[in-house]
């Protein structure tokens, strides 16, 4: 009879953040072929420590702490840097969406590839904040940031992905006419 | 101070971070595999990646540390040997120069006044002299290696135990039965590494019976060997490859639930993977 099974609560935060984890890691430099081994290693460790979570601590930043080690420790292990994200096509010359899922396959190259613009400081605040949906007061514990610092990274990143998008929706003009 | 507010994002934006929220997801297949495996390796008794991993950790410095040992013992045998030869074969003032004349100057000074703390250094180059054995021992390296290996290899508190055992009277007392014990751990590795190697070049070449019988020999040999987790991983993916599927998952289920949390762990998942 499996453990977990016994363990609701567990399930639960396993169905909650399954997702978190895995985007997490993945930002954090973890190599496709790692990603299902390090997200089962952030569980065990989190199955294990689950005591330790503290009622004044955000779930998510807990986890974002333990998946940081398990990159970390990853990275150590492999002596690998971490990954580059994949070359992309040039978001000036935007493939014609020949349906929906391309389509949103593009649209995920154009965010990668601002990402990969952005320096790591307003990345990963960006990240958290506007994909992963966690407030600001989150992000700077999680993160061990002023709050001050965190708003302001996360204006500055807003800012320069809104003007990367009127380029975007001005060259898709262009484009098709 | 009021922080200036931030700027909400436009739809457009949010569009673009949604479908890449999307692609970067595990999606749910991958979720609910993890689970499956989830629940298996924490149903292992030994369940824990740092734990396990720990313990691989150990292991490889133990090894290497007991490889060091070994070199260094051959280095301090052969050096030994020379130093003794040298020793009786020069006089004092034919060694001189090779000490650097500083040192020279230095033995002739502490002559001249005596008592002071480079006399034994000066005595120390006289054949024959009581001394220099005792007080050329503190800067040798093998005991800072025999504690270092010792703290390494026992983190569970059998380093606190075994430490205070007196240095002196330990060399002294099994100068000649402790020798060889690093020699015949090292030759024991590397023939265990033979093994493993012949394996997994067996696999690369696709000489899977091959392999299979060097692993069986590394087994016979070397049941508990340091390097038997790797066998049984090489063994899995042997098996697999030889159509031997049923065994080499056999193998691959067993070795999880007993190691799920290992550095191998993730490559025996894939030795022979369901449907491959």
């Amino acid at each position: 009879m499996p453990v977990i099974d016994h363990d609701p609560e567990f399930a639960a935060l396993y169905d909650r953040h399954h997702g978190f984890v895995w985007r997490i890691l993945r930002r954090l430099g973890v190599p496709p072929a790692s990603l299902d081994d390090a997200t089962q290693d952030v569980f065990v460790v989190v199955h294990r420590r689950r005591d330790a979570l503290r009622a004044d601590v955000a779930e998510r930043s807990w986890l974002f702490g333990i998946a940081r080690r398990v990159a970390a420790d990853l990275h150590r292990g492999r002596r690998r840097t971490l990954r580059k994200l994949e070359a992309l096509p040039s978001p000036g010359e935007p493939a014609a969406p020949l349906d929906e899922a391309l389509e949103r396959a593009e649209a995920a190259d154009f965010v990668r590839a601002f990402l990969e613009r952005l320096d790591e400081g307003h990345r990963m605040v960006f990240l958290l904040s506007d994909v992963e949906g966690m407030t600001a007061p989150e992000i700077a514990e999680t993160l061990e940031l002023n709050l001050n610092t965190v708003y302001s990274r996360l204006r500055n990143a807003r800012k320069k992905f809104e003007q990367a998008v009127a380029r975007r929706r001005a060259r898709a003009k262009v484009a098709h006419g | 101070m009021a922080e200036r507010p931030v700027p909400e994002l436009s739809p457009a934006a949010r569009e673009l971070l949604g479908a890449f929220r999307a692609a970067e997801g595990p999606g749910p297949g991958v979720r609910r595999q993890h689970w499956v495996e989830l629940q298996e390796r924490l149903d292992a008794p030994s369940a824990g990646p740092s734990l396990d991993r720990g313990r691989y950790y150990a292991k490889v410095v133990g090894v290497t540390m007991a490889l060091a040992a070994g070199l260094l013992l051959a280095v301090k045998v052969v050096g030994l040997g020379v130093s003794a030869l040298s020793t009786s074969a020069r006089e004092p003032a034919m060694e001189a120069p090779y000490q650097g004349g500083a040192e020279a100057e230095g033995g002739q000074a502490v002559e001249r006044e005596g008592g002071r703390s480079t006399t034994r250094r000066a005595e120390a180059r006289r054949p024959g002299a009581a001394e220099p054995e005792a007080a050329l021992a503190p800067s040798e390296p093998e005991p800072s290696l025999e504690a270092a290996a010792a703290g390494g290899a026992a983190e569970g508190g059998t380093a606190a135990v075994e430490r205070p055992a007196p240095r002196a009277a330990r060399s002294r007392a099994t100068a000649g039965a402790s020798a060889p014990e690093p020699a015949s751990a090292t030759s024991d590795l590397t023939a265990e590494l033979a093994l493993i190697k012949e394996a997994t070049l067996a696999k690369q070449g696709g000489r899977i019976e091959a392999g299979l019988a060097a692993l069986q020999r590394h087994a016979q040999r070397f049941p508990s060997g340091t390097l038997a987790d790797e066998r049984r991983v090489l063994r899995a993916e042997l098996l697999c490859v030889a159509g031997r599927r049923d065994e080499a998952r056999a193998e691959a289920r067993a070795f999880l639930r007993q190691h799920a949390g290992s550095a191998l762990s993730g490559r025996m998942r894939r030795a022979c993977p369901e449907g491959g």
